[in-house]
């Protein structure tokens, strides 16, 4: 149940970032599965590549497309680093999922981002790409 | 079923040992497979907390509104958890000069 909830989310959201061109990589509970550690986690958390100037126009665009706001203000910075926390309930489903979006706003963190690495998830059409 | 305590055993005392010690995947296994594995895994425990759930409850709302209440306390530990990790991350950034 909570595995098609989940990737039902990551689908979405994934397929909503392709289209606004945003540079997205897997980072969490998956991509730690995918390196050899499988956790029980249940939420779906990705490093994007969002400038500061561009923030505001990206809540707007991720909450027309159905993801709810779970801060006000949105972005929450520990650290200076931004993380924009979310909620996506697919269709017809009763439970929201948490999504975790962590700017990359260090040059490590765009290093990384830069260095993703394609995958392929049973049930996403589109290629993923994971923190390598 | 119990352990003993030992010097040195890191699960003395523990019936369940902690994670960094749980087997990992067979070797070979790809990345998409272990990716497999882990919506096999989530999967598996959610029957598991659904079959308690229901020891408990009467009725199938009753289940899911309890369901999303320990959702909701696994996102808040979730919390906790990252902001750790953008720490971890941070200190990374630091020693690498970004």
């Amino acid at each position: 149940m909570a595995g098609e909830l989940l990737l039902s989310a990551l689908r979405y959201l994934w397929a909503t970032l392709a289209a606004l061109q945003v540079d997205a990589a897997l980072m969490g509970g998956i991509a730690v599965a995918a390196w050899n550690h499988i956790r029980n986690t249940r939420d779906v958390d990705l490093l994007v590549g969002v400038r500061q100037s561009d923030e505001d126009q990206f809540l707007v665009q991720l909450k027309n497309a159905g993801f709810k706001q779970l801060r006000d203000p949105a972005l929450l910075t520990i650290d200076n680093s931004r993380i924009l926390q979310l909620q996506y309930e697919p269709p017809g489903k009763f439970l929201g999922i948490r999504v975790d979006l962590f700017f990359a706003d260090s040059e490590y963190q765009v290093t990384a981002l830069s260095r993703r690495v394609k995958t392929i998830i049973p049930g996403i059409d589109l290629p993923v790409f994971m923190l390598s | 079923m119990s352990h003993r305590s030992t010097p040195g055993n890191p699960v003395s005392g523990n019936l369940i040992p902690p994670p960094d010690l749980a087997p990992g995947p067979p070797a070979g296994t790809t990345r998409e497979q272990r990716i497999a594995m882990w919506f096999d895994l989530v999967d598996a425990t959610d029957e598991i907390q659904l079959a308690m759930l229901r020891t408990r409850y009467h009725t199938e709302d009753e289940v899911l509104a309890a369901y999303r209440e320990a959702y909701v306390r696994r996102v808040a530990e979730h919390d906790r958890t990252a902001e750790r990790m953008i720490s971890k991350l941070n200190y990374r950034s630091h020693s690498h000069g970004g």
